[in-house]
């Protein structure tokens, strides 16, 4: 379909020109979704919010040369991604992702304890864990730089932040995934071998 | 943080697992969009204007201040007199240009007129005085007539009534102090003209300044830091 007709399709709010893009980019999105938000129900709050924003900035796209559907979601879902975790304030201004458990005798150190975690051996249900435990400041700059590629200065923008709060932020976020890695890690032999 | 972190995570492949995660496609998450979203409005080219006026604090104190300002303008206006303003204009008056100031002159006009000698004149006002004591039915044609008429009714009234003249000498006499006339005391009863002895004062000329030929000195000036003895103080 033509990206006219589509939008005249969808601006008449056409439910099956509507169900089919849903369908067709339910995948990529549901794959965003699920790296930026805390858990699979928010993963999907967040999915239908910012398809639905998406589909109306398409519709009311100003520019002459409305580009493929495709290359405007996966800018345009990224922007609705980060305004649905932002707008959630009480999460997004969190200090510290280490949250206070009442085990005492639990080690928290994992680096003393000396086992040696194969970073390649991953599984991807403990790196989604993992990243979704990250508070949601740091959780958006890793995902936003390591697997959306982008620059930090454009991050500071996006984020409405100060490029050194990002960079920050960034190791914050790298050297708390690698600590909920190990621990999740370590979670899962463990309730394996019981 | 600790001093010896290692960060040992691989981001290309955490890159490629995360991309690869989705979750399967459900009827339920389909349902909820269609519940949770609206249906989509084409933004309208025209801008729209909402004005959105919250009536609080700021507002209501706004609206005081204008309303009080207002009503300062009103008072502060009713003590202006606008009327006055037009009576100054009414008596302003149009000075329009009138055209018998503008005609020109013939060159006739330009010519010099004579001046009159003055010491007669004076001697006419001298002599009007007693002019005015006299009846006298002749009207002067001149000067010198206006004189001769004033000398012969002087002579007249002289030798009608001699004991009357000694006023009419004093009047004379005070009229004219410097003159013949004054001479009461001589019992002269006849009168002479009175010579004009007038002259206009001219001014003096100024002195040339001389000017003196300079000699050469002979002797030279003494010096005075030789020959001059210093002053002691005391």
């Amino acid at each position: 379909m033509d990206t006219h007709d589509l939008i005249a399709a969808l601006s008449k709010n056409d439910l099956k020109v509507k169900r089919d893009l849903f369908e067709q980019h339910y995948k990529l999105m549901s794959s965003i979704a699920l790296r930026f938000s805390k858990n699979e129900e928010q993963a999907k709050q967040l999915l239908i919010d910012a398809f639905d924003k998406t589909l109306n900035a398409y519709v009311n796209h100003k520019s002459k040369e409305t580009p493929p559907f495709l290359e405007f979601l996966k800018s345009e879902f990224i922007l609705g991604a980060i305004n649905f975790i932002k707008s959630i304030r009480s999460e997004y201004y969190v200090a510290s992702t280490v949250l206070a458990t009442s085990d005492r005798d639990k080690n928290f150190n994992l680096f003393e304890s000396g086992e040696i975690i194969d970073h390649n051996a991953i599984e991807t249900p403990v790196l989604v864990k993992s990243l979704q435990e990250l508070v949601p400041s740091q959780r958006l700059v890793f995902n936003l730089f390591v697997i959306d590629g982008f620059e930090l200065v454009k991050i500071s923008e996006m984020l409405e932040a100060s490029e050194q709060t990002v960079k920050s932020n960034l190791e914050k976020a790298r050297f708390n995934l690698q600590k909920n890695i190990e621990k999740n890690n370590h979670k899962l032999k463990h309730e394996q071998a019981l | 943080m600790s001093r010896h972190f290692n960060y040992e995570l691989d981001e290309r492949r955490v890159k490629d697992l995360l991309q690869g995660n989705s979750m399967t496609f459900s009827e339920d998450v389909w349902n909820d969009f269609l519940q949770k979203t609206k249906p989509i409005e084409k933004a309208s080219t025209l801008p729209s204007f909402k004005i959105n006026l919250a009536i609080n604090r700021s507002v209501l104190l706004t609206g005081a201040f204008i309303i009080l300002i207002g009503s300062f303008t009103v008072v502060i206006a009713k003590f202006v007199d606008f009327s006055s303003t037009k009576s100054n204009t009414e008596t302003v008056r149009e000075v329009k240009p009138d055209a018998n100031n503008y005609k020109l002159e013939k060159l006739t006009t330009a010519v010099p007129k004579k001046e009159v000698a003055k010491p007669i004149a004076t001697t006419a006002v001298t002599t009007s005085t007693f002019a005015s004591s006299t009846s006298s039915s002749v009207v002067p044609t001149s000067t010198t007539q206006y004189l001769a008429n004033q000398t012969n009714t002087y002579s007249s009234n002289s030798q009608g009534n001699s004991s009357g003249s000694g006023q009419n000498n004093n009047l004379m006499a005070r009229n004219t102090p410097d003159t013949a006339i004054s001479n009461t005391t001589k019992k002269d009863t006849s009168l002479t003209k009175i010579p004009n002895n007038y002259q206009p004062r001219l001014r003096k000329k100024k002195k040339e300044a001389e000017t003196l030929e300079a000699k050469p000195l002979t002797q030279e000036l003494p010096t005075t830091a030789n020959e001059e003895p210093e002053l002691e103080l005391k």
